[in-house]
């Protein structure tokens, strides 16, 4: 049995507008995605995380504006001509009789009339490109000259230690565990050390790192000369007692014997 | 008849009633639905607004059988329904013969329906809904179409018995008929205080052109939106309660829907539209809906209410 030539058409103008709602969405979510990196490069964060919020963005976008655009009061409100007749004829193709058929005869002319310029922002579109690019510039000249309004990770670690005792007045069990940790700290990062004879992996992130690629100089060879003192000479101490004054050298002598004789 | 002169039929229906009729376009209209629809219609206001000869003018337009029904406290059912007579033949053998009463038509004007007894009011309110009239044994079926437009005045309360609310649902509108406005008025005066001309209405709708164009009517599409906006609008009427007491029945869905789908056909159009549902809201619910005491309170009538609602 042949497709109903409303059934085809109706089915048409379905697969077209979820083509441009499609299209609207991922050029919405690119800007997502762009913003967010843009942000994120200034902040000293991983440029995924943008990749993370423009996914979650792209998908709740797109799954609502398909919902709703599939819906041919979309498409009515776009082209009044077929106001109310197009939902009406949806609704009612099943059904055969003179005005139904007269109905979907005057949807079907009208119908031609759709143009993709009824669902496609021309103006939106232009403006939405401008942002990309624009974006896309800044993303670029962020990353080519280290421009970093601040540094999260720094910044995390600071809030971190605003909530940290500091005084010497801290005598709790925590503050003198502190002390301890910090006492520790002066032999060094124990994870340094337990690295033994592992390979380091170490990847420099050219936008993440403080490296500036365009000012860095091959290794410039050192000459090391030995500096050792020709001749080593043993020579014997100033004594303590010599540099006290003469008129008290017998009273310290004594003060010390006495201390002796204490002991 | 073809589909594309159905607008036309109308509008010569429409312009043949202005010769008559001064003004009056929406009541006009809301009563060729309701023949459209095949169902009945009360019209009601105040006296002198022009009803019964709004009725009069439609059933010269139609070629159809018309009988009127001039209701009085002292008719019986018989009246109305008709009678066994004793009819002598030839012979001179006597029998029994059924002489049919008006409502063996196809048209019927009650007017003043509540000046009927309520006995009364039930035998033509019975034959209204089964289409059918029984009398003794025996049951006549009414010819198609079947159509009553009754007449009833708001104000006079002495010697009435008001159509119960069960009565009045069998009503798919009450049409209510205001009065006009100043120009038009001086148009009436015009017309009918200076020298009678005699206004000669042609008869626009056969018999079976107002089955096909009623067939028609139940064939308009609706779209499902538009139809759920419908049901729940009248749904609505049973959930605000705080100035309705009793909503409307399902019966008013129904007739919302009908009666939106002969709005399209009149208006020359193959769909439902959600302003003929808005259209229609007001004639088919206003009978259907019970104010509760806060409304009245308010001094609100049911159109106000229902305007209410359509917000």
């Amino acid at each position: 049995m042949p497709t109903k030539p409303i059934i085809a058409a109706l089915r048409e103008v379905r697969n077209a507008i979820t083509q441009i709602t499609l299209f609207t969405s991922l050029m919405d979510t690119l800007i997502v995605f762009l913003l967010c990196t843009l942000v994120l490069i200034l902040v000293s964060l991983p440029w995924w995380y943008g990749a993370i919020v423009a996914v979650l963005y792209g998908a709740l976008h797109t799954i609502r504006s398909v919902k709703r655009n599939r819906n041919l009061a979309y498409v009515e409100e776009k082209v009044p001509e077929l106001q109310e007749q197009l939902t009406t004829v949806a609704d009612n193709v099943d059904k055969e009789n003179a005005i139904v058929e007269s109905l979907q005869q005057d949807v079907l002319k009208g119908m031609r009339a759709i143009r993709t310029s009824y669902f496609l922002s021309f103006g939106r579109l232009t403006r939405e490109l401008i942002t990309l690019a624009i974006v896309s510039i800044l993303i670029i000249t962020a990353a080519a000259h280290h421009i970093q309004f601040l540094d999260f990770n720094d910044l995390l670690r600071d809030l971190g230690k605003l909530g940290e005792p500091t005084g010497p007045y801290e005598l709790s069990g925590e503050g003198l565990e502190f002390i301890e940790n910090i006492s520790e700290d002066i032999y060094g990062n124990k994870s340094i050390a337990d690295l033994g004879n592992d390979e380091i992996q170490l990847q420099l992130t050219p936008m993440l790192s403080d490296i500036d690629i365009g000012t860095t100089r091959p290794p410039e060879s050192r000459e090391f000369t030995s500096s050792l003192p020709e001749e080593i000479k043993a020579t014997t101490d100033v004594s303590f007692q010599e540099s006290i004054p003469k008129g008290y050298q017998r009273i310290v002598k004594s003060y010390f014997r006495e201390i002796a004789k204490t002991s | 008849m073809r589909l594309e002169d159905t607008k036309k039929t109308f509008d010569h229906i429409l312009h043949e009633m202005g010769k008559v009729i001064v003004g009056m376009d929406e009541v006009l209209k809301q009563m060729i639905v309701a023949l459209l629809t095949n169902s009945h219609a009360v019209l009601e206001g105040y006296p002198g607004l022009a009803k019964t000869l709004s009725i009069k003018t439609m059933a010269q337009l139609l070629s159809l059988k018309f009988s009127r029904i001039q209701n009085t406290p002292d008719l019986m059912p018989s009246d109305i329904t008709g009678t066994y007579i004793i009819e002598e033949t030839t012979g001179g053998k006597r029998t029994f013969k059924f002489q049919p009463g008006p409502v063996f038509a196809n048209v019927i004007l009650a007017d003043e329906i509540n000046r009927a007894t309520p006995k009364t009011q039930s035998a033509l309110l019975e034959a209204m809904q089964e289409k059918q009239v029984t009398v003794g044994n025996s049951t006549f079926k009414l010819e198609e179409p079947f159509f009553v437009l009754a007449t009833q005045n708001p104000i006079e309360q002495e010697g009435t018995y008001p159509l119960p609310e069960a009565q009045s649902d069998r009503f798919l509108f009450k049409i209510r008929t205001e009065y006009p406005k100043f120009d038009e008025e001086v148009e009436i005066v015009n017309r009918y205080a200076e020298e009678e001309k005699r206004v000669v209405l042609k008869p626009a709708l056969s018999k079976d052109e107002l089955i096909y164009l009623q067939n028609l009517t139940r064939q308009v599409p609706i779209a499902a939106d538009i139809k759920k906006y419908a049901v729940s609008l009248v749904t609505s009427t049973r959930q605000k309660k705080d100035l309705i007491e009793y909503g409307a029945s399902p019966r008013a869905s129904i007739g919302i829907v009908l009666a939106a789908k002969g709005r399209a056909l009149l208006e020359g159009r193959k769909y439902v539209s959600k302003q003929d549902i808005n259209l229609m809201a007001m004639p088919v619910m206003r009978h259907r809906i019970i104010l509760s005491f806060e409304a009245e309170r308010q001094n609100l009538h049911e159109d106000d209410v229902i305007k209410q609602l359509l917000k």
